[in-house]
């Protein structure tokens, strides 16, 4: 972008607000330190206790999400054998994630007659420098998502204010998954769930920092299943996103 | 979007007369109370949070162009790109001039209020680019040839036999009143335009300028699949929008859903920052921003109209208002409508044209008690007011009429003493008489009909009080 565009709308806007024009390296120190240092700094973290828990529960089946808790593998293919069968779930794409590793969630799956794909680019298309076989492979993956009937994920974290999923996209973890199909079963483990979003956006901040990588392209919270009201004020359900949500807490 | 703000007068006659209009607003309220009253409630910390909001805002707005400054950069460094417009034009033309440069036939939007302002849609397609609006009710607004009747619900005025037959004819299905059949049938025609659109474009709720993050707020998903499909997102802002951090975000993410649809949140909360990056699986190749001034510099000239700028586009204030709840959004004649609608579209479209909206209020202050960032609106609609009446149409000042001189100074007589008060107040009880019918006053001449068109008035009393009180102590 031309600087001195730039230059010339950010003056404007100092001239209206009746401002001397901005002299060469103003400080900028003072332009975020009120308040926020108090939030994220030494900021004690709510545990993930179980009335926490309880909380999210019952802040996201009031917004018409299905939770569930679940301590064993058993619980967990009873649950998803149940949906499968009531959904008529043929396919199903899943997140890159640790914990879908951690409970096999694709033998699950397979043993319940589901076609399980993982949504991810493979390595080998995307380090070669071949343009059209990376193209090609989007243009599969998409295909494969949007014929799904179930998307799996994991989450970042689970909001107990709100009921609300925090999913962040990075390689491996697309924002398909939980859009596309007409169903989304996230897995929660219980020490992801956060009290607020204070503490929220301080341990979003907290692992910015540290890993000094950059915010990831897409965060999104999740609350409830998509709906809408436009027509005539009549609330319904799954209108571009996921019909249903179901949360698996483990 | 066509400016009929000249009419408002005209306009809210035909809304008044429109009784299916009236039946929907009607329920619209009801409902956004009913939800309002559950999400707020008892909750000690509504106005705490409301203080915070407006103190956040006030800040902001006061040091924009260093907030600005900061936004861009972290944008930039997340690879986004950013365009700063001047006007309507200039932003209608980047968007359009980019579509072509890289082959755009279909777009895909998200609702955005500033899209409209910028009558966008009409823009792109005269420039051979179909721009498909994703959110249901833009969508039957935009089948219908029509233009939103709310911020937050655009199809309130249609009953789903409206949208039933809107769909039968325009898409060629069966017809359907069945609001579960008609969302089925809208998703199904919308996935095949979101898989299918080469560009994406929504607004932007709020812009964090620490991060250079887009935050965006719906409930549908239309937002996310506009975000996250299309290989080019354009995202379009109010250079109002951007806020410092994302603690400060908290504290919108908490007003905004009760206030607009009484929501603790929004089904989806998009925080986008930048485009994808190099390795994710779905995401769009490149971001850009358009930083919109289009006439906001100028509100920011006067200090007290300043404050019309933290509105966060809640609509709250038009659900309040005892005159938006009988003439609707139409009748405002544009893009924002409302109390909030009749403070800031004077100075966007020109005092004269929209000199009537300042006046259509009765200053009860239901949108001041309901804004949840605190915008003392009947302030500014008083300061509109005595802007319209002094700059005039041609910005000159103006000329008072002999009569409203000559009103005035046989006021300030009669007021000037006792004596002169009660001379004149004893006149006026004669005067009055010839009007008096059934003891009461129910037509006026001239331009006192004004205050009798739609109301009758008491008459004076023949006995004033100050005459009934000497005789009762007996003076």
């Amino acid at each position: 972008m031309a600087q001195g565009i730039n230059r010339e709308f950010l003056s404007h806007i100092r001239r209206s607000l009746g401002k001397p024009p901005a002299s060469e390296g103003t400080s900028r120190e003072d332009l975020l330190v009120e308040k926020s240092s108090h939030r994220s700094k030494e900021r004690k973290i709510e545990e993930a206790s179980e009335e926490l828990i309880k909380t999210f529960e019952a802040e996201a089946t009031a917004v018409g999400a299905f939770v569930h808790r679940v301590d064993t593998q058993e619980e967990i293919q009873t649950y998803l054998d149940a949906l499968i069968n009531r959904c008529q779930v043929k396919r199903a794409v899943r997140w890159e994630s640790p914990i879908c590793a951690e409970f096999e969630i694709d033998e699950m799956l397979g043993n319940l007659g589901v076609e399980m794909s993982i949504a991810h680019l493979e390595n080998t298309i995307t380090s070669a420098s071949d343009g059209g076989a990376e193209a090609k492979a989007r243009e599969e993956l998409r295909r494969k998502v949007e014929e799904a009937d179930l998307g799996i994920s994991g989450v970042e974290y689970a909001l107990a204010e709100t009921g609300s999923l925090v999913l962040m996209t990075q390689k491996g973890q697309g924002r398909a998954v939980s859009l596309l199909p007409p169903i989304h079963v996230a897995l929660v483990k219980a020490q992801q769930v956060v009290a607020d979003l204070d503490d929220l956006f301080a341990l979003v901040r907290d692992s910015s920092l540290n890993e000094g990588a950059s915010p990831t392209s897409c965060m999104t919270f999740v609350t409830g299943p998509s709906r809408t009201g436009d027509i005539e004020l009549t609330l319904t359900v799954g209108v571009h996103g996921p019909k249903e949500l179901h949360i698996l807490i483990v | 979007m066509k400016l009929k703000t000249e009419t408002f007068y005209e306009n809210s006659q035909a809304a008044l007369k429109d009784a299916k209009l009236q039946r929907a607003i009607n329920t619209f309220n009801t409902r956004f109370f009913h939800h309002r009253e559950k999400s707020i409630g008892n909750l000690d910390s509504w106005d705490e949070w409301r203080d915070e909001a407006r103190k956040i805002k006030a800040r902001t707005i006061n040091r924009l162009d260093e907030y600005l400054e900061l936004l861009v950069e972290q944008v930039t460094k997340a690879g986004g790109i950013v365009h700063f417009s001047k006007d309507a034009e200039d932003a209608r033309n980047y968007i359009a001039e980019l579509a072509k440069a890289r082959g755009v036939k279909l777009v895909v939007k998200g609702k955005s209020m500033t899209t409209e302002e910028i009558g966008l849609n009409e823009f792109l397609e005269e420039a051979g680019v179909e721009a498909v609006e994703t959110d249901l009710g833009e969508y039957i607004v935009q089948l219908a040839g029509e233009t939103p009747a709310h911020i937050i619900a655009p199809a309130i005025h249609k009953t789903r036999q409206d949208v039933g037959e809107l769909f039968a004819d325009k898409l060629g299905v069966e017809y359907s009143e069945e609001v579960e059949k008609l969302i089925k049938i809208a998703r199904r025609q919308l996935r095949e335009k979101f898989c299918n659109a080469q560009m994406g474009i929504t607004g932007v709720n709020f812009a964090v300028a620490e991060t250079g993050t887009i935050v965006i707020v719906e409930n549908e998903g239309n937002v996310r699949l506009s975000t996250s499909l299309p290989p080019i997102h354009v995202a379009l802002m109010g250079i109002e929008k951007v806020i410092p951090t994302m603690e400060d975000l908290a504290v919108f993410l908490r007003v905004l859903p009760r206030s607009a649809s009484g929501q603790k949140m929004s089904s989806y909360v998009s925080f986008i920052t930048g485009p994808r990056r190099a390795l994710e699986e779905d995401g769009p190749e490149e971001l850009h921003l358009v930083i919109l001034d289009n006439g906001r510099s100028r509100i920011l000239q006067d200090e007290e109209l300043r404050e019309s700028l933290y509105c966060i586009r809640c609509g709250a204030c038009l659900n309040a208002c005892p005159v938006y709840a009988k003439i609707g959004g139409h009748a405002y004649g544009w893009v924002y409508s409302g109390p909030i609608g009749s403070v800031i579209t004077p100075n966007f479209v020109g005092l004269g044209k929209a000199k009537e909206l300042p006046f259509a209020s009765s200053l009860c202050g239901a949108c001041k008690d309901i804004c949840p960032v605190r915008i003392n609106i009947p302030h500014l609609l008083l300061k509109m007011r005595s802007k319209v009446v002094e700059e005039g149409e041609e910005g000159a000042k103006r000329r008072v009429p002999w009569l409203e001189r000559m009103s005035f100074t046989l006021w300030a007589l009669c007021m000037r003493d006792r004596r002169s008060y009660e001379l004149a107040s004893r006149l006026a009880t004669l005067m009055q008489r010839p009007f008096v019918r059934d003891g009461k006053i129910t037509s006026l001449p001239g331009f006192l009909s004004r205050w009798t068109n739609n109301r009758d008035l008491p008459p004076l009393a023949s006995r004033t009080f100050r005459k009934r009180w000497d005789d009762y102590i007996g003076r």
